[in-house]
């Protein structure tokens, strides 16, 4: 039995319009679980779900073996950590990071030694008189991540909780996260749309579409094997084309492509004649002035230079493609090129998109 | 003309008529003749001396005093869970009790003075004083709950549930988390209540009765037997007393935010 089982949950704001149906969800302790999707999909409806504020119309939630489906989100002992920092804004830090502990009448010399240990941790030594207003947008959700952490929690949510901050912090904050999460062992559900955070972070990801779970696995198997569509293109497989397959091998499958042919991995369930849908990574092909192997022609139709890398719209038989090529100035212009594809950056999945 | 000259003439006018009125009040309360004329005739501050020895006005000051504090508070205590239930919740019927909450607003004070006093005849022998300090929590709750409510709005609900999630009741974070971050909206709430309240002409029209009069029915009662300046000194004591609270007010919270 897993330490957090969510089993066949419904959860709905409308009658009739369910949010998540049959839901299912297991966590083991010291895990951290991404669930990752676009907004809409019901990924704070399942925090909520878990927290306690909004309750199950069916399903039962299961922490440790014990039924907390009907418990009060204030017995449940659970940690909440908000895209909005949610800090109590007339406390200091010290005084919100003890909230929690208060309320538990804890005595105060071990308050105050934990919450000092907290401070410490979580690097905000000599904040702790502050209020939330004098603090910048990192420190505050370092107060907040501290708040939830001090009562040593059954279980750690946090809904977006790096979403407004900037981008260097952000990634700052992850590794940091991170860090924590393996240093004190607690068992953490992530929710977040950035796929990139839910990529460096978790031990397991989720990936949620309209209230259904389209994929789960390692960061690893969903960053390279994505099992639809949608999963592809949410792991960065922004290009995609419609084509048919003209032979399977072994080891390599070709495809129809515009007016010529491209090879590509193979892959499982995939017959001849079948028609499908192929995606490629922007930065997982290339660009070529020469006719080579595996390659379809094209006209590059936009340049944008991004520093590090460039950014290339190029028109094909197939549609028009993003390209990205790590360079340190661009080396085409708007001219006829041909797209290259290495061996495996084309997936293909059963069935046309719209 | 030119446009900043009409747009001057306009200016000119609409500050007339604001305080012009006020401003001729203010000059007669220092009148030293027996009757209220404008411009006055010599100096004199008489009138204000007068005002604090008539009885009848120094009665209905402590009447209007009670019933405003006591209306105030209660509309404050009514109104405070209503807004909350409004703004956090959604459940039937939600819209209709908004209106309802607003329909003293929107009513006429004098059909609600005379509801109200239809209503407690039928409660033969009801106190007087009672029924003001009803009526006026009645016509106030509209005020309380659409400014605390506009307040609740702007209050994070992720800081309540942050309390909740670490342990605290409901009610218990209400008193801890929410009540202090929409201090200032109950602060000016109360301001905005009392004043109507204090102010309040149709409703106390008739729900006053024999021995209990609050202060603008004695005002009105004065005004019909004398015509000296007495309330022209009385009325200028209101106006600076009105402008020195609302203006502490919003020094201190903005109230003009939530008015």
């Amino acid at each position: 039995m897993s330490y957090l089982e969510l089993r066949n949950i419904e959860a709905w704001y409308q009658k009739g319009k369910p949010v998540l149906k049959d839901f299912s969800l297991f966590l083991e302790k010291g895990e951290l679980l991404s669930i990752l999707g676009p907004s809409g999909c019901g990924k704070t409806t399942t925090l909520r779900t878990i927290a306690g504020f909004m309750a199950p119309a069916a399903g039962s939630i299961i922490i440790n073996g014990k039924d907390y489906t009907g418990k009060p989100p204030n017995k449940r002992n659970i940690g909440l950590v908000f895209q909005s920092y949610a800090l109590f804004p007339h406390f200091t830090v010290f005084n919100n990071i003890a909230f929690g502990l208060r309320m538990r009448k804890t005595p105060g010399e071990v308050i105050k030694k934990k919450v000092y240990n907290l401070i410490e941790m979580v690097g905000l030594s000599g904040l702790d008189a502050r209020l939330p207003g004098q603090l910048s947008g990192g420190q505050r959700q370092r107060v907040a991540l501290a708040r939830a952490i001090v009562i040593e929690p059954n279980l750690l949510l946090l809904d977006e909780p790096l979403s407004n901050l900037d981008a260097r912090l952000r990634i700052n904050m992850r590794t940091e996260l991170r860090r924590l999460q393996k240093k004190i062992g607690i068992s953490m559900i992530y929710v977040t749309h950035d796929q990139a955070e839910a990529l460096s972070l978790s031990d397991r990801i989720i990936v949620l579409r309209n209230g259904r779970i389209e994929q789960e696995g390692t960061p690893e198997e969903i960053y390279s094997h994505p099992a639809s569509p949608f999963v592809a293109n949410f792991m960065g497989f922004e290009n995609s084309f419609n084509t048919e397959v003209i032979s399977v091998g072994t080891k390599n499958i070709v495809l129809k492509a515009g007016s010529g042919l491209v090879k590509t991995e193979y892959s499982a369930g995939i017959a001849r004649a079948d028609k499908v849908s192929a995606f490629f990574r922007p930065d997982e092909v290339t660009l070529s002035a020469k006719k080579t192997d595996n390659a379809v022609p094209g006209i590059v139709k936009a340049v944008t230079f991004q520093g590090s890398s460039t950014q290339y719209f190029v028109e094909t038989e197939l549609g028009e493609f993003s390209v990205i090529i790590y360079e340190k100035r661009p080396s085409f212009s708007t001219q006829p090129v041909y797209l290259e594809f290495p061996e495996g950056s084309i997936i293909v999945k059963k069935g046309r998109l719209e | 003309m030119k446009k900043s000259t009409v747009l001057l003439i306009f200016i000119i006018l609409v500050y007339t008529f604001l305080i012009g009125p006020f401003l001729i009040i203010f000059l007669a309360s220092f009148g030293s003749q027996e009757l209220m004329t404008f411009p006055p005739k010599g100096f004199s501050l008489k009138w204000f001396h007068k005002v604090f020895t008539v009885i009848m006005f120094r009665d209905a000051f402590w009447s209007s005093l009670k019933i405003a504090l006591g209306s105030t508070f209660s509309a404050l205590i009514l109104g405070t869970p209503v807004a909350y239930a409004l703004v956090r919740f959604k459940f039937p019927g939600q819209n209709l009790i908004e209106v309802i909450f607003s329909s003293p607003a929107i009513i006429p004070g004098l059909v609600i003075g005379f509801a109200m006093l239809r209503f407690f005849v039928l409660l033969s022998n009801f106190p007087v004083l009672i029924g003001l300090y009803i009526g006026h929590t009645a016509i106030l709750l509209p005020y309380t709950v659409r400014v605390i409510s506009s307040s609740l709005r702007n209050f994070d609900v992720s800081i309540e549930e942050a309390a909740v999630s670490l342990g605290a009741s409901r009610l218990r974070s209400f008193f801890i988390v929410i009540l202090p971050s929409i201090k200032t909206g109950i602060v000016a709430s109360f301001i905005l209540a009392f004043i109507t309240s204090f102010n309040n002409v149709p409703v106390s029209l008739f729900l006053t009765g024999p021995g209990v009069g609050t202060l603008p029915i004695q005002m009105l009662v004065y005004m019909e037997y004398y015509f000296d300046p007495t309330i022209a000194a009385l009325s200028s004591i209101l106006i600076v007393f009105t402008v020195l609270i609302v203006q502490g007010a919003e020094r201190v919270i903005g109230i003009s935010r939530y008015v």
